[in-house]
């Protein structure tokens, strides 16, 4: 997910990696449905694992739902947050008035059930993709382990708590320093998202990435990381 | 046909949908068999739509976060199952495959669509499939767990009740112990039960062939089995333990096993043997007690006598002495009240011991009541008690100990005038309730707390506020007559609405519905003491130890008019009844030498002793004595102390049957 990012941060700063609770290699049995019902969970978990490894403020950098969540450990805990990168972020998803999420709740509401119905499809599609590039079997698996939830209860539950949450309130309360990492033509994220986002935060700088996708740092990692450098030389 | 026609043609209808699109995803080229499956033209699609506009929502997410960077990063991608709107809304679960080329400096994508319908149907299916095995699965966990739970708890329960369960394999012959029961015996190891043979060494000896008789009983009569048996604890002391169970059988009839629990009983057993214990001296202390108060009743009894007689003879000589007059008239009423409380007290005490018995006949109970009521006249005018008495209008015959009616009726009227005070009203009610007479008694008395009515017919429950009063006593008068009613198959209840609130005590007894003998044997009874005058001059003689008793009566005798013997012992009565020849021998059965049978029948043996009235007097009024006294060859028999009016009322008889000499 970040390889392409780690090397060119990795020698001058300490570069600490994990996986969402309930994802890639985390430990599945700590998943608290009632904990995890909200993203404030998560939150909670950053503030702990900050805390774990670090006595001084540190630069948070967060994809998509993670950027979210990196923003209401940032409400939270403002003193340990030196700085946060947002990648493709989106306080919400579902358009509301003049708010432009990108998706109506019936879009939001299909594509749960799509998830909900196509277990199979999320989390088993990728096997067949990793064997489709056998030169690279290390990246396939990297990704599989990503982005495949496998257990289907949590992987539902999950894309309910992500597609339905709505942290717009969260954003004027977070004077931690922001970059917005936004991608010109981003599916999940548009453009208005992250307009509105900069618009709402008091400390927020946004740099529009020439891209198609979501993951920026994946498909487009040199211009990904140039941004970020060059936001960080302030700080 | 030529090449490229081949070439055209195979794309176009190639069966699977083809698309060559930019990297963004922008379409450039499409052939048939796609646009045909969406439903577009190609105009609608080319250079206008990207592809993953096309899928749903879902798919488009898919595409963003999955396809799209790994078509970046590895160039291919295959079989990844998306959906796509067609254009008229319906949605096609598809399987693509898709690579990414370079020519020159334009990088494109291409990609092959295959409709994955069936595919995405099984899959459905196996989802299903896969839904209701974890369901199942969580059903039979559940299940499980509730099992388990429900098998704690039953343990739990069978722990703390002392039971266990066993079970034997009739056909492996195969003993089976639940861990209870193993815990219970203190035998984890199955050497001692695996078998019915090691299982029946650790039954005490005593016990074990009934134990194995009651399960061969069971199983022959497929009826369920209870045994108690002891068995050799591991720390080889004995546990009584109850089996309760049933055996099981295969469709034939052939008995599989045997099922059932095995408790420990050894408290129940000790507190059960502590409580026979207990209740066995509770009954001797109650016989005693009841021993006790006949010995004293009789005790008491036995002075009385003499002073009665004595008395008798003073009423007899006319004195105009006031003094003496007033003397005795004192003592005469405090010998009474006296004399009625041992009796009662002897009475209550032989119904409580089970020794008296009625001499039943069918009694008109008119006469009855008539005779109570003269009784406690006395009684209710010097407590200025107005007493009402309501007869029935019919005769009502009822089959009982005429003496006893009127003493219960005497003893209820008596009670609601000693409990009521001065100036009061007592109600007598006698009537007939279907088969019942019924006898009331009202008073306007102190009357009972309710939780005293229900002991009130115990003795010595009398009520202790009661006890305050000049007219306290021990309650046996009610005792009494509750024995008495009970005695006539009757019932006794008593009413009241609490304290001062008088009280009510209702009678009932069974009716006679053929009364036929009631009125000649009133008769008869009557003509005994109609005139005792007749038995006027008969040669009595009186054997008895005790020289007052004796001698006071052979004064009333005499006084009366009959010539009088005394003798204190067997031997000496003998003597004297050979020489004074006497009509009548008052014969105590009790006396120091021989005792009154050996007496009886040393009389009867001779030739002048055949004819002679013999009355014997006893002290206990058993029936076992009468019995013996009949056998010894007495005519009557008389209760000690002696009541002169029944000894004359004897003696009457005994005229008679003289005379027939």
């Amino acid at each position: 997910m970040w390889r392409y990012l780690t090397p060119s941060f990795k020698q001058r700063f300490k570069v600490v990696l994990f996986d969402l609770v309930g994802s890639g290699r985390s430990d599945l049995s700590a998943y608290d449905f009632k904990k995890y019902a909200s993203l404030q969970g998560y939150a909670e978990d950053l503030i702990e694992i900050i805390d774990a490894v670090s006595d001084q403020p540190v630069i948070f950098i967060g994809h998509s739902v993670s950027a979210t969540i990196g923003l209401l450990a940032s409400v939270t805990a403002p003193d340990k947050f030196r700085c946060q990168i947002m990648i493709g972020p989106s306080p919400c998803y579902i358009n509301d008035g003049e708010y432009i999420g990108g998706f109506t709740r019936d879009d939001i509401e299909e594509l749960c059930d799509t998830i909900d119905s196509n277990y199979l499809g999320w989390s088993s599609t990728m096997a067949p993709a990793i064997m489709g590039s056998p030169e690279k079997p290390e990246l396939g698996e990297e990704l599989t382990n990503s982005f495949c939830r496998t257990d289907p209860e949590i992987a539902k539950h999950f894309a309910r708590v992500t597609f339905l949450s709505d942290h717009r309130d969260a954003l004027v309360l977070s004077h931690t320093p922001t970059l917005i990492l936004q991608c010109s033509d981003d599916f999940i994220a548009p453009c208005t998202v992250g307009q509105y986002m900069k618009r709402a935060m008091p400390k927020a700088e946004i740099c529009i990435i020439d891209n198609v996708g979501h993951c920026p740092h994946l498909s487009a990692p040199d211009a990904s990381t140039q941004a970020i450098e060059n936001y960080l030389k302030n700080y | 046909m030529n090449s490229t026609l081949d070439l055209a043609y195979l794309f176009e209808h190639a069966p699977c949908g083809l698309v060559t699109a930019q990297t963004d995803g922008t379409i450039l080229r499409a052939n048939a068999t796609f646009c045909g499956w969406l439903g577009y033209s190609l105009d609608e699609i080319v250079d206008k739509r990207k592809i993953q506009e096309l899928f749903t929502i879902g798919g488009r997410f898919f595409h963003h976060t999955h396809w799209a960077p790994l078509l970046q990063l590895q160039g291919s991608v295959s079989e990844v199952q998306i959906d796509i709107k067609a254009k008229n809304g319906s949605v096609l679960p598809m399987l693509i495959n898709g690579s990414r080329h370079q020519q020159g400096e334009i990088r494109f994508d291409q990609l092959a669509f295959f409709l994955a319908t069936e595919r995405k149907n099984y899959e459905r299916e196996l989802i299903t499939a896969r839904k209701s095995v974890e369901e199942s699965l969580a059903s039979l966990r559940t299940t499980q767990e509730k099992l388990q739970e429900s098998r704690d708890m039953l343990g739990i329960a069978l722990r703390s009740a002392r039971m266990g369960v066993w079970s034997q394999n009739l056909i492996a012959d195969q003993i089976w112990w639940s861990p209870e029961l193993q815990q219970l015996i203190g035998h984890s190891d199955n050497e001692y039960w695996e078998s019915s043979q090691a299982f029946y060494q650790i039954i005490h000896p005593d016990d074990r062939s009934q134990f194995i008789a009651e399960i061969e009983k069971a199983i022959e009569s497929k009826s369920d089995y209870n045994v108690q048996f002891r068995i050799r604890h591991k720390n080889d002391s004995w546990l009584t333990m109850e089996t309760r169970g049933h055996a099981t059988y295969t469709d034939e009839d052939q008995a599989l096993s045997i099922v059932g629990i095995i408790m420990d009983i050894s408290d129940r057993k000790a507190a059960e043997e502590q409580l026979n214990a207990l209740n066995q001296q509770l009954s001797i202390a109650d016989r005693r007690k009841d021993e006790f108060l006949a010995t004293l009743g009789h005790e008491l009894r036995n002075p009385l006598a003499p002073i009665c007689n004595v008395l008798e003879i003073m009423r007899a000589k006319e004195t105009d002495d006031t003094f003496m007059h007033w003397s005795r008239d004192m003592i005469e009423r405090h010998v009474s009240q006296l004399t009625h409380l041992v009796d009662d007290l002897l009475e209550a005490s032989r119904i409580s011991q089970g020794r008296l018995s009625l001499r039943t006949e069918p009694i008109n109970i008119d006469d009855a009541v008539q005779n109570a009521v003269e009784s406690v006249q006395d009684l209710m005018k010097s407590s200025e008690h107005n007493l009402t008495v309501n007869k029935p209008q019919h005769p009502i015959i009822i089959d009982a100990d005429a003496t006893r009616i009127t003493q219960i009726i005497v003893n209820l009227l008596t009670n609601a005038g000693k409990y009521t005070p001065k100036g009061g009203d007592i109600l007598l009610n006698v009537f007939k309730q279907e088969n019942q007479a019924i006898v009331s008694v009202k008073d306007t008395g102190i009357g009972i707390p309710a939780e005293q009515l229900t002991n009130v017919f115990n003795m010595f429950s009398q009520l202790t506020p009661a006890l305050d009063k000049a007219q306290g006593g021990l309650g046996i008068g009610l005792s009494l007559v509750h024995g008495l009613v009970k005695l006539h198959g009757g019932n006794i209840v008593a009413l009241s609405d609490g304290e001062n609130q008088g009280s009510e005590f209702i009678v009932s007894l069974p009716i006679v519905t053929n009364p036929q003998e009631a009125l000649p044997k009133g008769e008869r009874a009557e003509d005994g003491q109609k005139d005792p005058n007749i038995a006027n001059h008969l040669r009595i003689l009186i054997i008895e130890d005790n020289v007052d008793a004796a001698e006071s009566l052979s004064f009333l005798l005499e006084f009366n008019g009959h010539t009088t013997r005394v003798a204190y012992d067997g031997a000496s009565g003998l003597s004297a009844a050979e020489e004074f020849r006497p009509n009548v021998v008052l014969l105590d059965i009790g006396l120091p030498d021989l005792n009154g049978y050996q007496v009886a029948g040393k009389i009867r043996e001779t030739s002048w002793g055949k004819d002679i009235f013999l009355i014997a007097a006893t002290g206990w009024g058993q029936d076992k004595d009468k019995a013996l006294a009949q056998g010894a060859g007495f005519d009557r028999h008389l209760v000690k102390p002696i009541d002169y009016s029944e000894l004359t009322a004897l003696l009457s008889i005994a005229v008679l049957t003289t005379a027939n000499d």
